[in-house]
């Protein structure tokens, strides 16, 4: 039998990100993941649609590295991150840029130290850090909002706020998970563009998501996922 | 290196924003225990300096039965001295005795006009060398002279010197007590210090580590809280020491237990610094050990 590593690409290192025959089940025998398989180059754009408990935001997990496969590997940049403990783990953190569902924001702190706080554990200096956190805020327009505590933004506002904070580093690998739940057509489509710059910049971005504005129209892959299994859709692959 | 130094001084302005009066007490705590440790420390120092300087004086007095002739006189000097470290044998006639009692009671030296110059004994009287001032080498020469040929009874003041002593003894016990107190309270106050703070900054160091922060970013702030409030406690606790010293302090303390006998002096230079390395070196590691238990649970 070939093992899943000998069954790697070898030129698996011109991918950022490459999944083979992903496999995670929860206890008891919950299924989420049945050998999953992606690639996704630098700066690359890539929606994974599906409904609810399709396996989405478990998918994004393994790739983050925040948990292992059962079966298969992760390799980010021909390396696999599963391998990686203690500071080389963290360094591996730093260059991936997370926009998690429930947004993982300090609701006591502001919302620019919300986003510094991505560049502050870099050891960005000062200048840099003020710099970047208001441009994205600008951007992602919270302007006036940066010395709220996140805790008295909206939902939408912390959202993009969880985006801004994945954004800042200039992430190599950027995961968002349903980044526009609770987003109007308006700030949905600040956030496409925001990606849009990001990939455009050399960041591979994976985005898992409901939301067909998001993923409709535009130079960007579009993967289907169902019960676990990953399907790529030629019929809503753009042109 | 600045972003590193900037990064830890916005988390303990975070840290004390958030847990200011857990900190106030930390550091109240560690200032009240080397408080307790050094003033005791300062009552053994200078009991033991008291020891020293009346035991520049200590000397014993054999009272003879009789008066003994030139050869016996040397041949018990000569037994005296074969005891080991005695620094001096002097002989004491009955009359001499008399005529020194007499100088010392001076004015009222008239009291003794009716009385036989031969009434006091004759006695022999031992210089103990430095390294024999110990109550119990004290006995134990005391025992010997007894042994000696017209020996009647030796005094030194024995019971004051038990008394002395055994004082000493429960200072050092003190001492050791308090001491053992403060290691242990350094230790438990840092490391319940730390990990409230940790418990409170829980989810911003679960994030911090899901951001990528290294050990470092997150443990040396901790670190540095723990230098600070046992430096700052420790220096804290001198200084409240010093200011009940300077202030009659060592009066109450020490004068009136034992007058005329010391002026007391505060604890040295080494001893300080000693107290306050100690404290920083346990603050910080007992932080550092708690951190790094609670770093390996996320």
């Amino acid at each position: 039998m070939t093992s899943v590593i000998a069954m790697l690409d070898p030129r698996a290192a011109r991918y950022r990100v490459e999944c083979l025959k992903l496999g995670k089940t929860y206890p008891p025998d919950v299924a989420a993941l049945r050998e999953v398989s992606l690639a996704a180059a630098a700066g690359e754009l890539v929606f994974i649609t599906g409904p609810s408990g399709a396996g989405k935001s478990t998918l994004l997990k393994l790739i983050g590295r925040r948990e292992l496969p059962d079966q298969g590997v992760v390799m980010l940049d021909g390396r696999d991150p599963a391998r990686c403990k203690g500071a080389e783990l963290q360094a591996l953190r730093r260059r991936i840029g997370v926009a998690y569902q429930d947004f993982k924001l300090l609701p006591r702190l502001s919302a620019a130290a919300n986003v510094a706080l991505a560049l502050e554990v870099a050891y960005r200096p000062g200048d840099f850090i003020r710099r970047r956190v208001g441009e994205l805020l600008t951007r992602l327009e919270l302007t006036g909002k940066e010395q709220r505590p996140a805790a008295d933004l909206s939902l939408g506002e912390q959202q993009r706020l969880a985006i801004a904070r994945a954004a800042a580093n200039h992430p190599d690998l950027l995961l968002a998970d349903e980044p526009t739940g609770n987003l109007d057509a308006a700030a949905g489509r600040l956030v496409l563009e925001l990606f849009r710059e990001l990939a455009a910049g050399g960041t591979t971005i994976i985005a898992a998501t409901h939301d067909e504005k998001l993923y409709g129209g535009g130079e960007h892959r579009i993967l289907h996922l169902d019960a676990g299994i990953l399907t790529e859709d030629p019929h809503v692959r753009a042109a | 290196m600045f972003a590193l130094l900037r990064g830890i001084g916005r988390q303990i302005g975070r840290n004390l924003a958030r847990g200011w009066l857990t900190q106030l007490l930390g550091l109240i705590t560690v200032m009240l225990a080397v408080l307790v440790f050094a003033f005791f420390l300062l009552l053994y120092i200078n009991a033991q300096e008291i020891g020293e300087r009346l035991g520049q004086n200590i000397q014993l007095t054999l009272y003879l039965e009789q008066e003994i002739e030139e050869p016996l006189r040397r041949r018990l000097q000569e037994r005296i001295h074969q005891f080991g470290e005695i620094e001096e044998v002097r002989y004491v006639s009955s009359r001499q005795a008399f005529e020194r009692f007499r100088r010392q009671l001076g004015a009222e030296s008239e009291l003794l006009a009716e009385l036989e110059p031969g009434i006091l004994p004759p006695s022999l009287e031992v210089v103990p060398a430095p390294g024999l001032r110990g109550a119990a080498d004290l006995e134990r020469l005391a025992e010997f002279l007894l042994t000696l040929p017209d020996s009647d009874r030796v005094r030194y003041g024995q019971q004051w010197l038990r008394n002395f002593t055994a004082f000493n003894r429960l200072l050092q016990a003190v001492v050791l007590v308090s001491g053992v107190l403060l290691l242990l309270n350094l230790i438990f106050t840092i490391a319940y210090t730390t990990r409230l703070t940790l418990a409170t900054r829980r989810d911003e160091i679960e994030l911090m580590r899901l951001l990528g922060a290294d050990r470092s970013y997150i443990t040396l702030p901790f670190a540095t809280e723990a230098l600070l409030q046992s430096g700052l406690g420790a220096g804290l606790g001198l200084g409240g020491l010093y200011l009940l010293f300077s202030r009659g302090g060592q009066t109450l303390a020490l004068e009136t237990m034992l007058p005329g006998l010391l002026s007391p002096s505060f604890l040295g230079p080494e001893i300080i610094s000693a107290i306050i390395a100690g404290a920083l070196l346990l603050g910080t590691v007992s932080s550092l050990l708690v951190v790094n238990k609670v770093l390996r649970e996320l």
